[in-house]
């Protein structure tokens, strides 16, 4: 049970970066590599600050405000200096590695024993359950701690996910989805789409490093290694949401991307189990992502010969 | 009223490929007025269109809209003053989101665009109400991706838009040439309706000459980036498509006639 | 519908086939259109296989008969299957049925020639010449001399060519120069004006043509000679220095006056776009701005259409120091002065015809496309060449005066 609590958690988690990207990769489309550095950015501003013994909710706070300072400069450098898209991300990235490492002073920061933001909720938990450890759900015992991780993440992804669809049924938000998919059209309509660009980015990657934050916390480590291939997991996830539930309204998109996230780590989670080994995670995950950008347009022409074959059939 | 003076734009200059699009182009338009500009391929008709819409910086010379002097405004900038419909009709809609949010958007043109949900019930019945004018049933279909309608519903769609805010001018880029005959003529008539009832000043460029001499009340033509006839009040009323087709010719045989030419027919021209 | 062709002598005869009647009247038209065209005047249609007429191909019938009458051709219906025949009695079209073929008719198909294939020349009267008897000498550009100006009526005996205005005062005159020809009372003028549309007046009853004329040529006198050519197998079409160097060699190189009319190949010249009336004193038109003030046809313009054509012509040494006339490039022993004006195409009766009702048909018909002063563009590499006419008539004299020229 624990492990299944373990991925609904990490995936809810991981949804902020999943809705950070489906911002910059899908409304606005924008290839942003920023993703990888930005989420260590977040987890390791958030270790410096809660070690320091900020509350972790500031630290969360600086996290989203230093990725989305992250994604403004990125977008600065593909709208001002007319940098290739995927070049832009990519200078951002590098130097946001020497940037992790400079705000840690280390390649790793621990988190034990520290205020987390589940620490709250934890605390009240505790109290309704007289101080025991474990708490019986439907015959599995759980440990406190990882519920209260659970709910808190819940809380703030579901939180997040409703300002989210707000923002982007406004005019602003409107404007910002109409952006990405004819930018000509926006300009024409006064819209000026270079901020457009900017303000995603910054969003988008701000979502990335909250994630980044909640991840360092619910880990217990800052490690400036974390992110690699978190941007092919996000996309991953986006994937499996859009296969899940469509993109027909915002609101089913944003839960999609949840859901997907989730389902995402719980089938890591499982592969896990049955003995993959966690160095081929990032392999798998490249594999299924690449299936599933090809498998639509091979299904699409498999289809074609096997209806061409019945018409061919029939005559 | 648009008041463009001695407007020059050269592509890349001093190289092979050197265009001269526009030359020292100088053209003023009444409010309300309806003017197309015709011209062969390569006239400059789409430049003057595209200057005036800011897609590219002129050379020199200035463009005043109203009594704003918008020559170095950015593109989106001029938009609060302009609306436009492209040829490309799935250029000027958002295929994947619905008639309603496009519309939205149109709607605040100019405008700040602020936090407050987009599509409300009072905008509703008002986009309704406009989207029913064109006759198209689309008022029924208005949740509907804008992508699920055709080429002539859409262009019809943009056209409403670019009217909606009623702009100082509005710029028509050959917005009937990618439509099937039928489409063409019925967003013809729906520009020509549109712009008549929110007294609009326009400016269209197309390739059809018989649209040029029904929908608008001048006519300009291009050759070479230079204005070289316009066709205004009593002129346009008599211009019928033979008068523009011989105007073409005359002006390309004047192209024809050059020094040598000159020289032989001062000789023979006697 | 099937349409077989087979000529016997100077009769075309055609076999019609099949049904004629809405879907086909056009095609039948325009088949029939061509051929007369091309000299075939005397049709001959053979209806045995026509198994149905509708009203669409009576009125196609009817107006190959119309374009037949105007050429006075023949144009015959024999063997009409029954419901033919009924149809067209019931129409009032019985005239047009045959009970058998003409009786000078060939049995056998003569081949596929044409009669009066290439130059065919005939005499009215060997005699006859042209006197010069005005003239106005505006040479470009120079700037108008009200007191230069010639006021001249054009009766039905002048033949004339020039620059001039139809405007009864010098003052409205003034911004309406432009070139015109003159032929049987009719004067086809171009106006200066930016549209290029030609117009023209016609005698009738007791109105004569008047012309403000600031340059002019005109003669008055008889056609002594006249020639029709007609392509052949190896001759497509005739140069107009062709023609011209055809009627001088009847007159035995005088200088002559001429009218032509005929099917352009393509024609070559330039008319003037903005009045001569508007140029200033001592005001010097050169390149570029002489393009305001005169337009080139820039191609071999008006293919297929008719030109009524008038000038004068004749060999450089007959005509020393003379300055209304100029060397042609292509022949540069002859000298001429040539305007043409183009009408919609109409066809010519074959044979030996009058002047004045070939030239008369064309003023009562459709409006004239342009007016030109023709030239012979012999420029290297991208010139034109000179106008030419694919079949036609002409209509010549020597000139009694033609020192006048000088």
């Amino acid at each position: 049970m624990s492990l299944v609590i373990g991925a609904f958690t990490m995936g809810l988690i991981l949804s902020l970066l999943s809705l950070g990207m489906l911002i910059s990769f899908r409304m606005i489309k924008f290839t942003d590599i920023t993703v990888d550095g930005s989420i260590t950015l977040g987890a390791s501003i958030s270790a410096v600050f809660i070690v320091q013994g900020y509350s972790p909710w500031l630290a969360a706070l600086f996290s989203f405000a230093a990725g989305s300072l992250a994604g403004m400069i990125t977008g600065l450098l593909h709208t001002r200096f007319k940098i290739q898209e995927i070049l832009s991300g990519i200078l951002v990235m590098t130097a946001l590695y020497s940037i992790n490492l400079r705000i840690m002073g280390r390649s790793n920061i621990p988190l034990l024993d520290v205020k987390t933001v589940s620490t709250g909720t934890e605390n009240i938990l505790e109290k309704m359950v007289g101080g025991a450890s474990r708490i019986n759900i439907l015959g599995w015992q759980v440990p406190t701690g990882d519920l209260a991780v659970f709910i808190t993440c819940s809380i703030i992804a579901i939180f997040i996910a409703i300002i989210l669809s707000c923002f982007l049924l406004t005019h602003y938000g409107t404007a910002l989805r109409a952006a990405g998919q004819n930018p000509q059209m926006v300009r024409a309509q006064g819209v000026n789409n270079n901020t457009m660009v900017v303000f995603s980015l910054a969003l988008a990657n701000g979502l990335v490093a909250l994630s980044g934050s909640l991840l360092a916390q619910y880990q217990g480590f800052a490690d400036v290694q974390m992110g690699i291939g978190m941007m092919v997991w996000g996309l991953a996830s986006i994937i499996i949401g859009e296969a899940l539930v469509g993109r027909s309204s915002i609101g089913l998109t944003i839960t999609g991307v949840i859901l997907g996230t989730i389902l995402f780590r719980l089938l890591i989670a499982i592969a896990l189990r049955w003995g993959l080994n966690p160095n081929d995670l990032k392999m798998v995950t490249a594999f299924f992502v690449f299936a599933a950008l090809v498998a639509p347009g091979w299904f699409r022409t498999l289809s074609k010969k096997f209806t061409g074959g019945l018409r061919y059939a029939k005559n | 009223m648009l008041k463009i003076e001695s407007l020059s734009k050269t592509f890349h200059a001093n190289t092979a490929n050197e265009v001269r699009a526009l030359q020292n182009v100088n053209l003023i338009l009444e409010n309300g007025s309806f003017t197309a500009i015709i011209g062969t391929n390569g006239s400059g008709k789409s430049t003057l269109l595209n200057a005036v819409a800011g897609t590219f910086e002129p050379d020199t010379g200035s463009i005043h809209l109203e009594n704003h002097d918008i020559t170095h405004w950015p593109e989106y900038k001029r938009a609060s003053l302009i609306g436009r419909v492209f040829q490309n009709p799935f250029a000027g809609t958002v295929a994947e989101m619905t008639i309603m949010e496009n519309i939205v958007i149109a709607m605040k043109r100019g405008q700040r665009r602020s936090l407050h949900i987009a599509v409300t019930k009072t905008f509703r019945g008002e986009v309704a109400d406009r989207v029913r004018t064109l006759k198209m049933g689309l008022e029924d279909r208005l949740d509907n991706p804008i992508g699920t309608l055709s080429g002539g519903q859409r262009q019809a769609l943009t056209l409403l838009m670019a009217a909606w805010t009623r702009p100082k001018i509005l710029l028509l880029d050959e917005h009937t040439a990618a439509l099937d005959p039928k489409s063409a003529a019925k967003v013809a008539e729906l520009t020509k309706i549109i712009i008549e009832q929110e007294k609009l000043t326009a400016l269209m460029v197309t390739h059809s000459m018989q649209q040029a001499v029904d929908l608008p009340d001048r006519i300009i033509m291009m050759h070479r980036g230079n204005i070289v006839e316009d066709y205004h009040h009593e002129q346009k009323q008599r211009v019928r498509v033979p008068d523009l087709m011989s105007t073409f010719d005359r002006v390309q045989k004047r192209e024809l006639f050059d020094e040598s030419v000159a020289g032989m027919l001062e000789e023979q021209y006697i | 519908m099937k349409i077989e062709y087979e000529q016997r002598g100077k009769y075309l005869l055609i076999r019609v086939m099949g049904r004629l009647d809405a879907a086909w009247a056009e095609y039948f038209t325009e088949e029939l259109f061509l051929h007369i065209r091309r000299g075939q005047h005397h049709i001959i249609i053979d209806a045995s296989g026509m198994v149905f007429l509708s009203s669409a191909g009576i009125r196609s019938l009817l107006r190959v008969f119309k374009e037949i009458n105007t050429v006075k051709g023949s144009f015959l219906i024999v063997n009409a299957t029954d419901f033919v025949e009924e149809t067209l009695i019931t129409t009032r079209f019985e005239m047009w049925l045959g009970d058998e073929f003409p009786a000078d008719m060939p049995a056998f198909s003569s081949g596929n020639e044409i009669e009066n294939s290439g130059i065919e020349h005939f005499i009215f009267n060997e005699n006859a010449t042209l006197i010069l008897n005005g003239q106005a000498g505006w040479q470009p550009w120079q700037a108008i001399d009200h007191s230069q100006v010639k006021r001249v009526d054009f009766s039905q005996d002048t033949v004339a060519l020039g620059i001039g205005s139809s405007a009864e005062t010098l003052n409205e005159a003034r911004d309406q120069y432009g070139e015109f020809l003159a032929v049987a009372g009719n004067v086809v003028y171009q106006l200066p004006d930016e549209q290029g549309h030609p117009d023209y007046l016609i005698t009738e009853k007791q109105y004569v043509p008047r012309m403000q004329c600031i340059q002019l040529l005109s003669y008055s006198g008889e056609m002594g000679y006249h020639n029709r050519f007609a392509p052949t197998d190896k001759t497509l079409f005739y140069p107009l220095s062709a023609i011209l160097k055809n009627m001088l060699d009847h007159v035995k190189g005088k200088a002559i006056g001429f009218v032509m009319l005929g099917e352009i190949e393509g024609l070559v010249g330039s008319f003037l776009s903005r009045s001569p009336g508007l140029l200033e004193e001592s005001q010097k038109i050169s390149f570029p701005e002489i393009r305001d003030w005169l337009s080139f046809s820039g191609e071999r313009s008006y293919r297929h259409q008719q030109a009524l054509i008038v000038g004068f012509t004749g060999n450089t040494e007959d005509l020393p120091g003379q300055k209304k006339l100029s060397v042609l490039p292509s022949c540069p022993e002859f000298l001429a002065h040539i305007h043409g004006a183009v009408f919609p195409y109409q066809p010519l009766q074959n044979g030996k015809i009058e002047l004045k009702t070939a030239v008369q048909k064309f003023f009562n018909g459709p409006p004239p496309l342009a007016v030109m002063h023709l030239v012979d563009d012999a420029r290297p590499v991208v010139g034109l060449g000179e106008s030419a006419l694919i079949r036609g008539a002409c209509w010549f004299s020597p000139l009694q005066n033609p020192e006048v020229l000088s």
